[in-house]
């Protein structure tokens, strides 16, 4: 599973022009949004937009496990592997 | 109406400092170069949101953020807007794709405006607008406008990019990526250059270059005045005791 925690980290950086953040950089279990990497709002939808596109899966925009999913790079990747099975 | 200008920061691929920028005054080529500014002084987090032509503002207006109170107003001004990111839109709709939310989020005119009134926390009244090719000359006269109804001083920031992709059919002057910022002040103040924008009836006949290009030539030229023929209408700058 490390490989997909890979994948969602580069295309985290890919999709939100991190501009001098590598994978490396990126702790697959720190929180995404407000402290850790720091990402807002707007990085959510561009997330959610992406995860679609590049790994098939949909995401409820009212669903209120929302928050959990995008916690941490780790739950991303929990949340993709459940809705790929 | 005679303002005084208290300083300009202007910025192109390769020209980014006054003495550069005398350089090019004397052979004002227009330079082509993918090359974007640095913007330093924008928190890298609200830095990567932005395309080029918003770099550009950030990268001259960030400078003279110093000079703003809560009453300075603000202009921005662009002929063209963020054409890049509104084609990446557009290419996204015609290829039945959902719009990313950070492109849509900042496809207006005032988007750069907006990260920098909330970067410095302004709260002053900001415009960004539009005028075909008179665009800087109209940016102008609502700087002075504002000093000319109480605004002791006004911050213009002005932005474009030459038309790229499918646009690039119809452009109609010679143009390239640059920006300016220009403090203008109501009353004379230390080092300033007083400065007049008045406008005449045209000749009909229009510059090739744009009026960002033939201003930034003249500025930082010695040259006393500069005379902009856009068909209908002819823009005269001039400037008085100018001291190099």
């Amino acid at each position: 599973m490390a490989d997909m925690a890979e994948d969602i980290k580069q295309m985290i950086i890919e999709e939100l022009e991190l501009e001098d953040i590598t994978v490396a950089d990126i702790d697959t279990n720190a929180p995404l949004f407000g402290e850790g990497l720091g990402l807002d709002s707007i990085d959510a939808l561009e997330l959610g937009l992406a995860l679609q596109k590049r790994f098939g899966v949909k995401i409820d925009a009212n669903s209120e496990q929302n928050k959990e999913h995008f916690r941490s790079v780790a739950s991303l990747r929990d949340f993709v592997i459940a809705q790929q099975s | 109406m005679l303002v005084w200008v208290s300083d300009v920061k202007a910025w192109a691929p390769g020209i980014e400092n006054p003495a550069a920028w005398s350089i090019w005054s004397d052979d004002p080529y227009p330079v082509t170069s993918d090359e974007r500014p640095a913007a330093a002084d924008v928190p890298a987090m609200t830095r990567r949101r932005l395309t080029r032509w918003g770099r550009q503002a950030l990268e001259v207006a960030g400078p003279c953020a110093k000079y703003l109170s809560a009453d300075t107003p603000v202009i921005f001004s662009s002929r063209h807007g963020d054409t890049q990111r509104t084609l990446s839109l557009l290419e996204s709709l015609a290829a039945g794709q959902a719009l990313s939310p950070n492109a849509f989020s900042l496809s207006v005119h005032n988007s750069a405006l907006g990260l920098f009134t909330i970067l410095h926390e302004l709260q002053a009244p900001a415009v960004a607008l539009a005028a075909g090719r008179e665009t800087l000359a109209q940016a102008w006269i609502e700087a002075v406008t504002h000093l000319a109804t109480g605004a002791p001083r006004v911050l213009l920031v002005h932005t474009d990019e030459p038309l790229g992709g499918p646009y690039a059919a119809f452009a109609d002057e010679v143009d390239m990526p640059a920006s300016v910022a220009v403090v203008l002040e109501r009353k004379p103040v230390a080092g300033a250059v007083p400065v007049s924008l008045q406008c005449e009836a045209g000749t009909g006949a229009g510059d090739e270059r744009s009026m960002l290009l033939a201003f930034l030539a003249w500025w930082f030229s010695f040259e006393p005045q500069m005379r902009y023929h856009a068909g209908d209408t002819t823009w005269c700058w001039g400037r008085r005791d100018y001291v190099a």
